[in-house]
């Protein structure tokens, strides 16, 4: 069930309602999350409930003995590795075991993530087990994180599982506050993202013809991907507000940032964090000098690319970033004295990293990459004839670009703040009366939420 | 008590304020996108093209324009005449005037107006003939009895000299096309025969389309952005994003691009079955005739949708097409094998590439190469069918 519909828009409508009305606040979240991954079909219904279950069993015996974690982990990576990576590990290895025909099942990268950091804090005493089986449920299939995160840590929200099954759980004052933030997040995935969509397919699937083409292809998609994420997780946070929920907040405008570790600090926070803590952070500390940190961060981030999925493409392209990082660590103070040509430099090696995250395979990256820097032509998809020499199509770059450099004024302290203060029946008529007209424009072309893949 | 219904009047008038503002606003965007360039890449609610016609059941709008979004983007307007096709008087001028008449593929809605195939073949026959006219009545999803109806009034109603009538040979299995409560169909009466049937005129659609409230519904969709929105999802559907849906058939409207097998054109055509079909076929074979004989209107049936250049159906199309010719030629009527015409001007190996849009070549409508290779196609029959 994909947030931008109408007929979620009905679904959350009745949620909330029942969520207002009935005693069983918690069990009305459980049963809406059960049928809205329902949707998804029955075989990623029985396997989600399946990872679940075993977890739940799991905690348990990780409290009696800590070694239970390492069985834990084994089973969930393995499930991940077999339901998504299976083909991809079979044809790396020049096997030919399973069918090539593979489909992902909705959101498991994220749920077995969340899964794993719970199970990883509870061995390390920094989580406390569910006992209910509800409430563990909820802890995972809140169906306004279960799709593509974010990817929640039990400190965050284990406790606000347990007061919303209690009846303790404010939820009234933030409704403005999560209707507009479910807005913005449409305007985001509807006006912007969608609509980048079609020229980003276009000039990928046919290849640029030029240098010019090729640069505004990635940076069209650059902008579609965060538009569409970041949207996703707008609305994730505002769908966990209207329920009461405060979800970690995964995008801090990532374009704006100065150096590549700043970037992964803006970008998909929560499996930044997720990725240092449970794989960079273990891995380094086995060996105590800077060159086994160095490759640590190596085969962290190649694992970082992995997750987004089965294909050399994103682990070039994580592997990439950690050399980028790399970078950073050996000459950051000359790179600082750069100034605005820092910002240039990393947002550079954004865009030009990028190409492996969209390409099919590396070398049509390498070929897109090659026609970016005027090596030849990697297709027949020229610049778009703006009737203006490219004049509007710069001026349109330009403003994506200031637009995501405006959204960091809506996450201000002043900005809620106002908002409480307008808070009301008007303001709130406003957001779902905006909503429902983006929601009713009928969708030309089909686009799921990109993350929705992984 | 007083108090508390005051509180809750109060609510509700602002809840009304909030949502007739967000209308507002939700107008004043789009009407922004609309008028700047952003038309060219914003989301923004298609134009609405159709109105109500008494012999047809659809038809253009006279002087509608706005943005179409399927497939490809294109800012189209309608002509003086209520035609997706330019401005021009209903008499008859002092060159020789084609029609023709077809479904979307003629009606080429994805490019603009001067690239369409039938401003292609008046361009070149205009070079030849100074003042020639070829108009275009091509007309998104016209089932055979449309293709009928349609030149029989407003092809008529223009005194072509010649009319070319495009017809994809799939709709004779369509079920849609003896489905006249939409648009005009053919029905079978009581002795099986089948006759052009205007079943629409009686349903309460139509009679709201033509009623002064539907007037009032279409100056509503010609000058609301909102209202646009509403009458796009009416016709998707309210729950057209649920999975179940999105795996419905393709909208009717959208030709694709041809199926490779033949069989069920081989057993229509060939073993005559199913019945029905067939004799939809031969109405409307005899129903052309009768506006031939009538008219003194030479006619051109163009076939369409028999995917040529395929060696290992090269028999079997060739018998096909045969009987189809046999038929055509056999009432008086003249024919024109589109798809062969097609893969003769670029290549078995290359008429893909006069489908489709950016990262969808090879699937949809035609795309300006392609009409411009039908314009080549029409010009060439029309200038054969019409000596100097």
């Amino acid at each position: 069930m994909s947030y931008d519909t109408l007929y979620f828009a009905l679904f959350l409508a009745a949620t909330w309602a029942a969520f207002a009305l009935l005693p069983w606040r918690g069990y009305v979240l459980l049963l809406a999350s059960i049928g809205f991954y329902a949707v998804a079909g029955l075989r990623d219904s029985l396997l989600a409930t399946a990872v679940i279950l075993v977890n739940y069993g799991f905690q348990f015996a990780i409290m009696r003995d800590r070694r239970w974690l390492y069985g834990a982990l084994v089973l969930n990576i393995g499930c991940l590795a077999y339901f998504k990576y299976r083909v991809f590990l079979e044809t790396a290895a020049g096997l030919d075991v399973f069918a090539q025909h593979l489909v992902i099942p909705l959101g498991i990268s994220f749920y077995i993530f969340q899964l794993t950091a719970f199970l990883i804090d509870l061995s390390r005493g920094r989580a406390k087990p569910f006992y209910s089986l509800p409430r563990f449920a909820l802890f995972k299939l809140f169906f306004g994180q279960l799709v593509a995160g974010p990817i929640m840590r039990w400190r965050q929200f284990g406790p606000q599982i347990h007061r919303l099954f209690d009846g303790t759980l404010p939820q009234r004052r933030l409704l403005g506050i999560a209707l507009g933030l479910c807005l913005i997040g449409l305007i985001k995935k509807v006006v912007f993202a969608d609509a980048l969509a079609p020229f980003v397919e276009t000039i990928f699937h046919n290849g640029p013809a030029s240098a010019a083409a090729a640069w505004l292809g990635i940076f069209l998609f650059s902008s579609q991907v965060y538009f569409d994420f970041s949207g996703y997780s707008d609305i994730a946070l505002g769908l966990g507000y209207l329920f009461g929920l405060r979800l970690a907040v995964n995008f801090r405008q990532p374009f704006a940032a100065l150096t590549p570790q700043d970037f992964w600090r803006r970008w998909h926070i929560t499996l930044s964090f997720w990725i240092r803590d449970y794989l960079f952070t273990p891995l380094a500390r086995l060996k105590r000098s800077r060159r086994w940190a160095d490759f640590a961060l190596i085969v962290a981030m190649a694992l970082a690319g992995l997750w987004h999925g089965a294909n050399w493409t994103f682990i070039v392209w994580g592997v990439g970033w950690a050399l980028a990082i790399l970078l950073w660590h050996l000459a950051d103070r000359h790179l600082a004295r750069l100034g605005v040509a820092q910002w240039v430099l990393t947002f550079g090696i954004w865009l030009v990293l990028l190409a492996f995250f969209r390409s099919s395979d590396v070398g049509a990256a390498l070929r897109y990459i090659a026609t970016m820097f005027g090596g030849g032509s990697a297709g027949t998809a020229p610049l778009p004839n703006d009737g203006a020499g490219g004049a509007l199509i710069a001026l349109g770059c330009a403003g994506l670009l200031a637009l995501h450099w405006s959204e960091g004024y809506l996450h201000t302290r002043r900005t809620v703040l106002l908002m409480r203060r307008l808070d009301g029946p008007l303001l709130r008529a406003f957001f779902v009366g905006l909503a429902f007209w983006l929601l009713l424009l009928p969708k030309v072309q089909d686009n799921p939420f990109i993350y929705f893949r992984f | 008590m007083l108090p508390m219904l005051r509180r809750t009047s109060r609510t509700v008038a602002l809840v009304l304020a909030g949502l007739v503002l967000a209308a507002l606003v939700a107008e004043l965007f789009f009407r922004l996108i609309v008028a700047t360039p952003l038309r060219w890449v914003m989301v923004e609610p298609q134009v609405a093209l159709f109105g109500p016609d008494f012999a047809t059941g659809y038809r253009h709008r006279v002087d509608v324009s706005g943005m179409w979004l399927t497939e490809h983007r294109n800012f189209i307007r309608t002509s003086n005449l209520g035609l997706r096709d330019r401005d021009r008087p209903l008499a008859h001028g002092a060159g020789p005037r084609a029609v023709i008449v077809g479904n979307s593929i003629i009606e080429a809605v994805q490019v603009e107006e001067a690239q369409t195939s039938s401003a292609v073949a008046e361009r070149i026959l205009s070079r030849q003939r100074p003042g020639a006219e070829v108009v275009n009545l091509g007309l998104s999803g016209a089932k055979p009895a449309v293709l009928v109806a349609r030149l029989q009034t407003q092809g008529l109603a223009l005194s072509p000299d010649l009319a070319i009538v495009v017809v994809d040979v799939g709709d004779f299995i369509n079920p849609a096309t003896t489905d006249d409560r939409e648009f005009t169909g053919y029905r079978p009466d009581a002795a099986g025969e089948f006759h052009v049937s205007y079943g629409f005129r009686n349903t309460s659609g139509y009679r709201f389309r033509t009623s002064r409230a539907g007037r009032a519904f279409y100056w509503l969709l010609d000058h609301s952005e909102v209202a646009r929105i509403i009458n796009d999802r009416k016709n998707v559907g309210i729950f057209a994003e649920l999975p179940l849906s999105a795996a419905a058939p393709a909208n009717e409207q959208t030709t694709m691009y041809p199926a490779d097998s033949l069989d069920q054109y081989v057993a229509l055509w060939i073993k005559g079955e199913p019945a029905g079909a067939r004799a939809v076929f031969d109405a409307f074979i005899r129903d052309l005739t009768a506006i031939h004989r009538d008219n003194k209107l030479p006619i051109i049936v163009a076939t369409r949708n028999i995917k040529a250049g395929r060696p290992g159906f090269a028999d079997k199309r060739a018998a096909l097409i045969g009987v189809i010719r046999a038929q055509i030629e056999g009432a008086g009527l003249r024919f024109i094998d589109l798809d062969a015409r097609e893969v003769a001007a670029v290549g078995a190996d290359r008429d893909a590439e006069l489908y489709g849009f950016g990262a969808n070549l090879g699937i949809g409508h035609l795309n300006t190469a392609g009409n411009r290779i039908y314009g080549e196609i029409f010009a060439d029959a029309i200038a054969s069918a019409m000596p100097r």
